[in-house]
């Protein structure tokens, strides 16, 4: 299938330079300022060898757009939002791989919010890159101008969110595992200013990523959590190659899972502002449903993708939401995730409680969860689906069931949920019960319905 | 292999140049940085290039798309953003770039842009090394992604300006006014002269992509000035503040700087002729040296200057690239074209007109005499020109009859057919037969030391070219 200069669930994706290079940046440069309406945007970019060259052609023909372009440099994701919308910009453009291999990269549009822009802006952005407009009339040419605060920016405003003293008296060990990404120095930054003594792992930016992957996977996080162990730090962060996602390391070396840790931060938020509502995507952990009841909130599940739950967020006016991936969004204060606002809570909580984070984890109910990939054509889908729910109809008539995105069937005892993806042909089986054992029979029930329909002898 | 002979047809003598959005757009810009880091790839081992721009408003734009593509082809960048021709020319010298690009359609309307390359020793590239650009151009192939290259924001005018005042001397001050045409030579040369203890008036000052026509236009054109920028820029108002200013001396750059003419201190506008040879008899009286080096179009009383000095006088074809290369050649003291291009050999190689300003400075300190006073003191001539519609497959053919024809009239001197033909007369009259490079015109320029002889030469040339496009 050829590649075609589309937005998927987290902007506009592909090889560099043979999908995307910079005549295609220059084309959806001038479409997005033409969507925009002639507006100034801000433009910047993580550290991958393509970043500079594709800064420059969206950069150019954003100009032939007409908008001026504030061109932030090199910085952390979350900085990009925070500073779209707390400058008021009317929007922002941020070219980033995030988590992907080295040689591809990725265009995300933010709006005046600092949001994803939504799927109509995306259409029109995309139909206008397939047959672009005519540059602006020569008179009104968009400039460029250099901006050096917006890393800055992002630190100040989130040392601003909580109790800094109370951090500082702590003295944290703290060790980074930065994939050699954007986090360094502005991660670095803010925990400085915290006073946390920082080890830091990877933490040279390097666009070949030779420490990790810069995709964040338990797995890959090894070597950051003998760190944490060796130097018997209090805590251990590793996030993906631009910065927005994390995913913490308890004080026993222990890597957490994204919904473990984002249930953990849920908490916080619960406690900081007595009740409110949290989004999470329908594959999420049971454990967010027990944490969230207990502390008094109120849980809204949404599809899975960054633009579902920031829609979820804005129409439930939720106080957090967070996926298993290692994002927390703060919508009060970034609809993107926030690596940086997420250490400053836990941080803070951790020393309000003056505990070890794995005391409150060793609390937290246990939860088995198995996910499996399996190969299904996309013209199957469908009949997948159907059939699930057919099995559910007639099996289990008595047990809830959300179709929000695929199948989910809620036990007591656990759940089971069966999801097409999106992007591959694949269809996802996810299981969890509290019982490794039954987590393990759930999944084979799901398993078995996919092979239903993959063995039945064709029509 | 890129064809070597023939004239590259994208490229004109400076440059590639044209109307933005119809020929110069941002593809092409991002194609003719591929194609340029292509070149410079083979050329040096770790090659770097420094890209800047003029005052118009579609600089930035093409600025940012001609790096997108250099940076793809893996070249690095300094990007040194809006500066004189000669400021981003001279400061990749001196930060040992590779070469260096600026985005500029010099003394073109507001909607033209354009492309100039220029060597590290600032003259501008060879037909030869246009030729092998336009070769890739579309054919350059993007590096593989572990190569793509970085760009950092560099600030060339302090090294340029730096540079003037070390070159400069000036004891005196002086009553300046400076016309910057709303171009970036606004960002040099006024501190510059300053700086040089002049008293300085500027007019069209700061750059402005916008403004850049107002109160010039081709109806008040001053025919003093050189024909191929007359068009573009008046000397009216230059002129007239100088007089009611009592000013020493008037000066005006074109769009991007490299040129420089001049109004003295009666609000004369100077045909580019005169302060070519009045520069001329300074350079040669203050620095010795044997040779002036300028085009066949100059007129031939920088021939007189240089004699009455024991030089001599080097032609080349019309462009400053070749006026750069002729300098070298011939090691001259100054090289120079009568639209206001000024080369100083002892700087760099770039038409400098902020530098060009400065060494008129130091020849009224010189002089200890008005600058009317010089000029009336140089022998006169009567210039006298004329144009012809010509198409452009035609051309060649044409300018051979009429070589033919010339070479066969009486009391010549020699023949100069390096571009067009220019047949010198024992009498000191000449006449240059030259079809344009960017028009479709074929053009006559006949000089004589009286009206009545440029007349009845002119007469003659007419008559000959007329009957050759019939």
């Amino acid at each position: 299938m050829a590649w075609t200069p589309d937005f998927g669930t987290s902007g506009i994706r592909g090889c560099v330079p043979d999908e995307l290079n910079s005549e295609v940046a220059w084309r959806i440069g001038l479409s997005i300022a033409t969507t925009f309406n002639q507006k100034p945007l801000l433009l910047c970019h993580d550290n991958r060898t393509s970043s500079p060259l594709l800064m420059q052609a969206i950069a150019s023909g954003v100009m032939a757009g007409g908008s001026n372009v504030l061109y932030g440099g090199e910085v952390i994701t979350p900085a990009v939002s925070f500073y779209t919308r707390h400058r008021q910009l009317a929007g922002g453009i941020l070219i980033t791989g995030s988590h992907i291999p080295a040689h591809m990269s990725g265009i995300e549009v933010l709006d005046k919010d600092g949001a994803p822009v939504n799927r109509t802006i995306e259409q029109k952005i995309e139909r206008l890159t397939r047959t672009p407009p005519n540059p602006i009339e020569w008179t009104k040419y968009g400039n460029i101008t250099s901006i050096s605060d917006v890393g800055a920016f992002w630190v100040n405003r989130i040392l601003q969110q909580g109790n800094v003293n109370l951090i500082q008296e702590h003295e944290f060990r703290i060790v980074i595992d930065a994939a050699n990404g954007t986090a360094v120095p502005w991660l670095f930054n803010l925990v400085n200013k915290l006073d946390c003594t920082v080890i830091g792992l990877n933490a040279r930016p390097d666009p070949f990523f030779p420490g990790r992957s810069p995709n964040l996977r338990v797995k890959l996080l090894e070597k950051a959590t003998r760190l944490v162990k060796e130097t018997g730090a209090d805590l251990g962060i590793a996030v993906d190659g631009d910065a927005d996602r994390a995913f913490f390391i308890d004080d026993k070396g222990r890597s957490l899972m994204g919904d473990v840790s984002g249930t953990l931060l849920a908490q916080i938020e619960l406690i900081r502002r007595g009740k409110g509502t949290i989004v999470t995507p329908i594959n999420s952990s049971n454990l967010v449903e027990d944490i969230v009841k207990e502390f008094g909130g109120h849980i809204v599940y949404s599809r899975v993708g960054p633009p579902a739950i920031v829609a979820a967020v804005k129409q439930h006016h939720a106080i957090f939401a967070f996926e298993e991936s290692g994002k927390a969004i703060y919508p009060d204060l970034n609809y993107l995730s926030d690596s940086g606002l997420a250490t400053l809570h836990l941080l803070e909580y951790l020393a309000q409680q003056d505990t070890k984070l794995s005391a409150i984890i060793d609390e937290f109910p246990q939860y088995h969860q198995i996910k499996r990939a399996i190969d299904c054509p996309n013209e199957l889908k469908e009949k997948v689906t159907q059939h699930a729910l057919n099995e559910v109809k007639k099996h289990f008539p008595h047990a809830q069931v959300i179709t929000e995105d695929g199948v989910k069937i809620v036990f007591d005892d656990g759940w089971l949920l069966l999801r097409p993806s999106g992007t591959e042909p694949v269809f996802r089986c996810f299981a969890e019960a509290q019982k490794k054992k039954r987590a393990q029979e759930l999944l084979s029930l799901g398993l078995d319905w996919i092979d239903d329909i993959l063995t039945a002898p064709k029509e | 292999m890129p064809p070597t002979s023939s004239k590259p047809s994208f490229f004109g003598s400076s440059g590639i140049r044209g109307r933005v959005d119809e020929l110069i757009t941002g593809s092409l810009a991002i194609q003719l940085g591929l194609a340029t880091a292509h070149y410079l790839r083979n050329q040096h081992k770790k090659p770097c290039i420094m890209v800047g721009h003029d005052h118009r408003t579609t600089g930035p734009m093409l600025t940012s798309a001609v790096i997108a593509g250099l940076l793809q082809g893996g070249v690095e960048v300094d990007k040194a953003g809006m500066a004189p021709t000669p400021s981003i020319a001279y400061a990749a010298g001196k930060e040992k770039m590779s070469a260096s690009i600026i985005v500029t359609a010099s003394h073109n309307p507001p909607e033209y842009n354009g492309f100039k390359f220029h060597n590290p020793d600032g003259a501008g590239f060879s037909e030869r090394q246009q030729n092998e650009i336009e070769w890739l151009l579309n054919k350059a192939e993007p590096a593989p992604w572990q190569e793509f290259a970085n760009f950092r924001e560099f600030e060339p005018i302090p090294l340029h300006t730096n540079a003037l005042l070390d070159k400069s001397e000036v004891t005196t001050t002086h009553r300046v006014v400076l016309d910057a045409a709303y171009g970036v030579g606004g960002l040099v040369t006024p501190l510059v002269l300053q700086e040089l203890n002049a008293e300085v008036k500027t007019l069209n000052v700061p750059p402005s992509g916008k403004n850049y026509t107002q109160g010039c236009g081709p109806s008040k054109v001053q025919s003093a000035a050189a024909a191929e920028w007359q068009n573009f820029v008046c000397l009216d108002d230059l002129s007239a503040i100088v007089q009611t200013t009592k000013a020493e001396i008037g000066l005006a750059h074109d769009g991007d700087a490299d040129r420089l003419l001049a109004v003295d201190d009666k609000g004369r506008i100077l045909a580019g002729d005169t302060l070519l040879a009045l520069v001329a008899d300074y350079y040669l009286s203050t620095r010795g040296g044997k040779v002036i080096a300028t085009t066949v179009a100059s007129s031939s009383v920088v021939d007189h200057v240089a004699k009455k000095h024991g030089a001599r006088v080097e032609r080349s074809r019309v462009g400053d690239v070749f006026v750069s290369n002729l300098v070298k050649k011939h090691k001259a003291v100054l090289g120079a074209e009568p639209s206001g291009p000024f080369i100083f050999p002892e700087v760099h190689y770039c038409p400098d007109g902020p530098l060009a300003a400065c060494k008129l400075l130091e020849l009224l300190d010189w002089a200890q005499r008005p600058l009317s006073k010089l000029v009336d003191e140089l022998p006169t001539t009567h210039l006298l020109r004329a144009s012809f519609e010509c198409v452009e497959e035609k051309k060649a053919q044409i300018m051979i009859e009429i070589t033919a024809i010339l070479e066969g009239w009486l009391n010549i001197e020699n023949i100069n057919s390096l571009d067009g033909v220019r047949v010198n007369f024992t009498d000191s009259s000449w006449v240059l037969i030259r079809p344009s490079g960017t028009e479709p015109v074929i053009r006559i320029t006949v000089e004589a030391l009286s009206v009545k002889r440029a007349k009845a030469l002119l007469k003659d040339a007419q008559s000959v070219l007329k009957q050759a496009i019939r």
